[in-house]
């Protein structure tokens, strides 16, 4: 097993770790522990997991807020339940800056590779459909539902094209370099 | 609909990532991972991201994501969506941080899984009556079914995992989830039902290599 390999099960089992605690206390010395880990990172790494659990732990925690005109709530879970959340993402964010998680599937060659390929592809497609979204508002004043529809319909026959012919220049360029022996 | 972590029990998730990995097992038996699949499959998630990323248009300047499960899973084969996708969604979680890695079994079982077998049953039985109803509703469905997966799955949580009465993870009943999370989405459904008919009958007529097997 490798570094990676190693550090990654470590984040699993602390995952499932902190799960299983239902502890502010422990919760929260966790939390001190692995900001005080991020050292130079904690400010990138704290707006990352603020900008990412925001949304959803407010309309969680004011819906339930909200519910208790109505019914008996209780005040701790909420606390439990938030800081139970931000741990958890933030240490994702943290063992995505730690962890090479190519290394971590490289126990097969097929499912690295895979790996690899998907997120290089997501990657380029992402790229490329964000060039699409950018002419699409800038050639459009008024936007309407059948104009939206026409350029879906372009965008996605673009890519479907590219899924098609991407495919197959990767496999050949796979093949031609010795990758696969099939 | 990816639920992040923290909201759900490992009582929930644990076996939920066990039935995951079962069925990636049996859909990796089923398509053998050589160069040309692999690079299909890669760029097929690739497509299945970027379908994901379009956002509708609703009424008062809001919006919300296209599913495309529906429309995957008939021009591919739903063993093609349903590996696809769980790739788009392992990756979102462990790469970008996107829904929660704890979860992701719950994600995969329920969007990539439920969502692309359903909406291409749907297809297939009902395609011999009518083709744009079929289609129509398989849009809905493979928005549908995965939002009702989630929705007992969240709505279980109260019942599953509570200290005396205290929820320790997502805190609202079957009830309200059921109401919260599928109201919008039988709405959206309507949408998605639409835009795959839309998506489909442009491809079908522009773009016929992809259905030259049917």
């Amino acid at each position: 097993m490798n570094r990676d390999q190693s550090l990654f099960l470590l984040y699993i089992i602390l995952i499932i770790l902190f799960t299983s605690i239902h502890s502010v206390e422990y919760l929260l010395l966790s939390m001190v522990i692995l900001f005080t880990l991020s050292y130079k990172r904690f400010i990138f790494l704290f707006k990352r997991t603020g900008k990412t659990v925001w949304l959803s732990l407010s309309v969680i925690s004011l819906s339930y807020l909200f519910a208790g005109f109505f019914t008996q709530i209780h005040l701790p879970f909420l606390l439990l339940l938030n800081i139970r959340v931000f741990l958890l993402s933030f240490m994702t964010f943290f063992m995505l800056e730690n962890i090479n998680l190519f290394k971590v599937f490289s126990f097969s060659k097929k499912l690295s590779s895979l790996m690899a390929l998907s997120f290089s592809q997501m990657h380029i497609f992402q790229r490329t459909f964000k060039e699409f979204q950018m002419g699409y508002t800038s050639r459009t004043q008024k936007k309407r539902w059948t104009t939206w529809l026409k350029s879906l319909n372009a965008t996605l026959l673009y890519f479907v094209n590219k899924t098609l012919h991407s495919s197959k220049d990767i496999s050949l360029g796979m093949k031609s370099r010795g990758f696969f022996h099939d | 609909m990816h639920i992040p972590d923290g909201f759900i029990s490992p009582v929930t998730y644990l076996p939920l990532w066990g039935g995951t990995l079962a069925l990636w097992y049996w859909a990796f038996n089923k398509v053998t991972l050589e160069s040309e699949q692999i690079s299909f499959l890669a760029t097929l998630s690739a497509l299945s991201f970027v379908l994901m990323m379009i956002a509708i248009p609703l009424p008062a300047g809001t919006s919300a994501h296209l599913s495309a499960v529906a429309l995957i899973s008939i021009l591919f084969s739903p063993l093609l969506a349903f590996s696809a996708i769980s790739m788009v969604l392992v990756i979102e979680a462990l790469f970008f941080g996107v829904g929660g890695v704890s979860t992701v079994g719950i994600n995969v079982m329920g969007i990539a899984f439920l969502g692309s077998f359903s909406a291409y049953f749907t297809y297939k039985i009902l395609k011999t009556y009518n083709e744009t109803l079929a289609l129509f509703l398989a849009g809905w469905m493979g928005m549908n079914v995965p939002a009702l997966f989630v929705a007992l799955v969240l709505g279980l949580q109260p019942l599953i995992a509570s200290a005396e009465g205290t929820p320790l993870f997502f805190p609202f009943d079957i009830k309200t989830t059921m109401i919260a999370v599928m109201l919008p989405h039988v709405l959206l459904g309507i949408v998605e039902g639409i835009i795959t008919v839309t998506l489909y009958r442009f491809l079908k007529k522009n773009f016929k290599t992809v259905f030259e097997d049917e």
